[in-house]
């Protein structure tokens, strides 16, 4: 296989993963995230060092990334509990930074540098290849999407789409709202703290810059422009802008300023994200298979 | 009808501030009783579904239902020991439908708190038939901004009563309703209250509350200014000075 499209095909696969943990805690429950890289940065700082310091295979390194996500995001999203909306939005990006300085600055996390030299994955005789990672990459989006169609499916669902309605009305419909913001977030940054497992160990440097505010923006972007609230958006919002900058390759310096402009045409047309519920692009393609499948069934 | 008290409530204060909402308010709701509250704008009564719900906290007093202390509970434990209210203004959750916003009550004993982790959602048919008694089962798949007010307020109805609960508190359940849909909302609170439950009502709608409730009490300025069945509520000096205003304001 090319290795430059699987390298695409991981990045894809990552980036849809980490837009459905945005999606999980904003879409669903309503909590706006603006800081959601931290999360990325626990699971990659926890595997990365339990990988090179402590010995723990990969295999292992895996889920406790992901448990170290979701109990970061389980103790960080407590201000959610006593502020919202723009408040908790300006709340979640001093997270972002203070998870960040304390990785700079802390000698056991590297500082600066970094942590470097994260081994790749072995799987029988020897390290995972490149189309390794890809199928793993897969693997953990397929389980980041099972999980966010569990939760959609399930009264848990519901009760954060109450929350995120309205927290008074759903407080007096029984829903314990701390606990079922706290396990918003806990399942999102967990999904995210996997994902930066998976980030660390393939690209085997990690530093703090990789999970700063301008990360967290892009994971919030994919799920946004997709559409939150669904699990078609999020994914959709991430492959097309992460495929979009390289099909503009060729313009070179203007690369930024196309991505952008389509950004912001996509929030002015479709404000709800591309594939969002009642926009135009999903109500059209709605429309659209209904008339062929009227069509078909006569 | 029995005569042990559903709900206790004695002494209860709330303030805002300097401001005393409710001031040592005492009441009593027997079972299978609809209790009406009524009074002037501002005399306390939506503060004091608050206070009983756990929305506002309450500075002193004590409230108990079914002979418990449950002043200080969260508004969704008391929920779930079995009080369900409606809003003045109703709330209901814009982006569910219809039916999602009857299973979100709905769900609340089998999967509140941890629970809620089961993957499984509460019965779909039970929410239908929930919304079949209040005469929404043709609007399942609406979304509640699309309904009309009187059935957006049957909507709260259905919500409180998916909790399946003892006590229902109805914040001004005709408020906004013409003449039929009133008279089709007490014939819907007197089925209701014929299952059992205890029904408190906040009520502007003199019609409405003397129709349909069994004894009232008259709240002014926070306090209890009368009680009693609504024939001789109306003939209270103190009620009539509170509505019309009396010489010395």
């Amino acid at each position: 296989m090319d290795p430059y499209l699987a390298n695409l095909g991981v990045l894809v696969a990552l980036n849809g993963l980490l837009a459905l943990s945005v999606n999980m805690v904003t879409g669903y429950a309503g909590q706006i995230a603006f800081g959601h890289a931290a999360f990325l940065g626990i699971g990659a700082y926890a595997s990365a060092l339990l990988t090179t310091k402590a010995g723990l295979p990969f295999w292992a390194a895996l889920p406790l990334a992901g448990l170290a996500g979701a109990i970061g995001g389980g103790l960080l999203g407590l201000p959610s509990l006593r502020i919202r909306g723009d408040f908790l939005a300006v709340a979640s990006i001093g997270v972002n930074f203070v998870v960040v300085s304390i990785f700079q600055y802390t000698e056991f996390f590297g500082g600066a540098l970094g942590i470097g030299r994260i081994p790749a994955p072995r799987f029988g005789a020897g390290p995972i290849g490149l189309q390794g990672f890809l199928l793993l990459a897969i693997l953990l989006l397929v389980v980041g999407i099972a999980i966010s169609w569990w939760v959609s499916a399930s009264w848990l669902g519901l009760a954060f789409q109450a929350l995120r309605a309205d927290e008074t009305a759903a407080e007096t419909m029984g829903v314990h709202v701390p606990v079922h913001k706290l396990a918003a977030f806990a399942i999102s940054t967990g999904l995210a703290g996997l994902g930066g497992s998976l980030y660390a160990h393939y690209l085997t440097t990690i530093t703090p810059e990789d999970f700063g505010f301008l990360r967290s923006i892009e994971m919030f972007v994919w799920a946004a422009g997709g559409g939150f609230g669904t699990v078609r958006g999020p994914l959709a919002g991430a492959a097309i802008l992460t495929l979009l900058p390289e099909a503009f390759r060729f313009m070179e310096n203007y690369r930024l300023l196309v991505y952008g402009g389509v950004l912001v045409l996509v929030m002015f047309v479709e404000p709800r994200g591309l594939l969002g519920e009642g926009g135009h692009v999903w109500t059209g393609l709605a429309r659209a298979t209904a008339w062929v499948r009227n069509r078909f069934s006569r | 009808m029995g005569q042990e008290p559903v709900l206790t409530i004695d002494g209860l204060g709330v303030a805002f501030g300097g401001l005393r909402a409710l001031a040592g308010v005492s009441l009593q709701a027997r079972d299978g009783e609809i209790l009406g509250i009524i009074g002037p704008n501002g005399a306390g009564k939506t503060t004091l579904f608050n206070a009983i719900t756990g929305l506002v906290r309450a500075a002193a007093g004590r409230v108990l239902f079914r002979q418990r202390p449950i002043l200080g509970f969260r508004p969704s434990a008391i929920a779930r020991l079995g009080i369900a209210r409606t809003f003045q203004v109703v709330r209901p959750f814009a982006d569910l439908t219809v039916l999602e916003n009857v299973m979100v009550p709905l769900g609340h004993r089998r999967y509140g708190g941890f629970g809620s982790l089961a993957l499984r959602l509460p019965s779909r048919e039970g929410a239908r038939r929930l919304l079949g008694r209040v005469g929404l089962d043709g609007r399942v798949a609406a979304f509640p901004h699309q309904l009309p007010i009187a059935h957006q307020r049957r909507l709260e109805l259905a919500r409180a009563l998916a909790l399946d609960p003892t006590l229902v508190l109805l914040d001004e359940p005709a408020a906004g309703l013409i003449h039929q849909e009133a008279m089709d909302l007490i014939g819907l609170i007197r089925s209701v209250r014929n299952e059992g439950r205890t029904m408190l009502l906040v009520e502007h709608n003199m019609d409405v509350a003397m129709g349909v409730c069994d004894r009232l009490y008259v709240l002014d300025h926070g306090a209890v200014i009368a009680e009693g069945t609504p024939a001789k509520v109306r003939d209270d000096p103190a009620v009539i000075a509170a509505y019309l205003g009396s010489d010395e304001d």
